[in-house]
């Protein structure tokens, strides 16, 4: 085609697709599972945040701190090779994959839980209490479902991070996506083919997300905290001075 | 001024109650004695303290310094720096917070559970019934306030009105022994109000224990056993609803000329 004869050759790429795919299938399945961990670890983590115990306080601000903090490479190395050669615990790549993302992403989904349980009205916390409702009662069935309702488009942005970061997951040999296209690159000189179809794979799968968190959405519209909304019978205020936007000044203005 | 009826039948009894909020002090030693049976609304302009004193009855605010007996018992609100120490109190708290039934301005039902589910709660919960005892109780309040029909909606398809009506059935639910009310229609829009209304009147008839804070005076009138009117959280003035057409302090005077006018 152009003077060098390069040619984008996707044939290389169709005879190894089996193997892209089932690579893919394991990124997914690796995301889906750290995805899972990290949810269950960040409502904790964000509950004994926001607890009013001190030392639960800070222990869950350390975690926050130390996972979000440190860069997923190092994370990786730590988890794979310091474990096995500080306290002789040995994992294979693809759990020592799995607990990496599920350790990282549990501290950015215990941030956005701990927002979102700030964010339920305080008037919730009360209907609770003054209904007798112990305390457990009150954080697991009104505040934490309306939470996690409301943080739901976060909930998915971070899947579709995780999903991505499998791909760094290649530096411990766990034969995800990147790994394969990797290796499949070196075999038949097609680093190009390969790494591109990795990203269009990539694409595919965010996009699915994206769509299913949609669909989530949608259904639990009910319930979830729906930015600010003005009580009924309470005008809502339409600027801070109280006038109308684009009405001039009025002398009570300046009092 | 000074609320006492001494005698057995009090069933709350508020004494030296103080509460600030920084430098405001917005309960300036409040003592308030409601008998069991006895419907009391508390009248006063806005900050008055008024929604604060009733808060202070649940101890949704604890007071700072001074008591709150409920059938004749101390409450105390959770302090303790042990878990579980703060557990044993918080459920005893609870345990007395069951038997007083609250409303509140902006309802406060449960947008994520059906209508249903937001009586059935405290039911299983806290009462810890089986499901089907919860439901058969949860139905027949429903019923009362006429959204038998809507059991199995949620709260954002119901209108202002049917909130405050479910707010209220969630809380009669638990078969308290006393109601507060915290400006039950305050937020309903005019048309609305009448219905809310109407329950509480009933309620009232039926011999509930009532604390009411509430602007509106003609119901006031007509279903008090006693008018509270409380400024810069102090009680200015109190006694039966119609000593308050002929109000003896200035103060009480002129609320009640700025509210008709």
């Amino acid at each position: 085609m152009r003077e060098k004869g390069f040619a984008f050759d996707l044939g290389v790429v169709l005879a190894h697709l089996p193997e892209m795919l089932g690579a893919f299938g394991l990124s997914v399945a690796v995301a889906v599972a750290a995805m899972a961990l990290a949810t269950a670890a960040g409502l904790l983590v964000a509950v004994g945040a926001t607890s009013r115990w001190r030392v639960l306080v800070a222990l869950c601000f350390a975690h926050i701190q130390v996972f979000r903090g440190v860069a997923l490479y190092v994370l990786i190395i730590w988890v794979y090779f310091g474990l096995a050669i500080t306290l002789q615990v040995n994992i294979a790549p693809t759990p020592a994959g799995i607990l990496t993302l599920a350790l990282l992403d549990s501290a950015y989904l215990a941030e956005i839980f701990r927002t979102g349980l700030q964010k339920v009205d305080r008037g919730q916390r009360e209907a609770g209490a003054a209904l007798g409702l112990s305390d457990g009662a009150i954080l697991w069935r009104v505040v934490v479902p309306q939470a996690v309702r409301s943080m739901i488009p976060a909930i998915g942005n971070q899947f579709t991070d995780v999903l991505k970061d499998t791909s760094i997951l290649a530096v411990i040999a766990v034969p995800e996506l990147m790994y394969t296209s990797q290796s499949l690159a070196q075999q038949t000189y097609r680093p190009f083919e390969f790494y591109t179809v990795a990203g269009v794979l990539f694409v595919i799968g965010v996009s699915v997300i994206t769509y299913a968190v949609r669909v989530a959405e949608r259904r639990v519209r009910r319930g979830a905290v729906r930015g600010v909304v003005a009580p009924a019978g309470v005008p809502m205020v339409t600027s801070v001075s109280g006038r109308e936007p684009g009405e001039p000044p009025r002398m009570e203005d300046e009092r | 001024m000074t609320a006492n009826t001494p005698g057995d039948d009090v069933l709350v009894r508020l004494r030296g109650i103080r509460k600030a909020f920084g430098a405001n002090v917005v309960l300036d030693g409040v003592d308030l004695d409601v008998r069991a049976g006895e419907v009391l609304v508390l009248l006063g302009p806005s900050g008055s303290g008024k929604s604060t004193l009733l808060r202070t009855v649940n101890m949704l605010t604890p007071p700072d310094a001074g008591t709150v007996e409920f059938d004749g018992e101390v409450l105390v609100p959770p302090a303790s720096r042990w878990p579980w120490a703060y557990r044993r109190q918080s459920a005893r708290l609870a345990r007395h917070r069951r038997e007083m039934g609250m409303v509140f301005q902006h309802f406060n039902v449960f947008p994520h559970m059906s209508v249903l589910r937001n009586i059935t709660l405290a039911l299983r919960s806290a009462q810890g019934l089986s499901k089907a005892d919860a439901e058969a109780v949860a139905l027949e309040r429903l019923r009362a306030v006429s959204l038998a029909e809507k059991a199995s909606a949620y709260p954002d398809s119901l209108s202002g009105g049917q909130k405050q009506r479910l707010a209220i059935a969630r809380a009669l639910a638990l078969a308290p022994k006393l109601m507060l009310f915290d400006e039950a229609t305050s937020a309903l829009d005019p048309e609305l109000v009448k219905g809310v209304l109407d329950e509480m009147r009933a309620l009232a008839g039926s011999g509930m224990t009532m604390i009411v804070v509430t602007h509106e005076i003609q119901f006031a009138k007509e279903v008090a056993d006693r008018v509270v009117f409380m400024e810069h959280g102090r009680i200015v003035e109190e006694g039966p609803a119609a000593q308050f057409d002929e109000p003896r302090e200035q103060r009480t005077r002129e609320f009640l000329r700025a509210l008709s006018s």
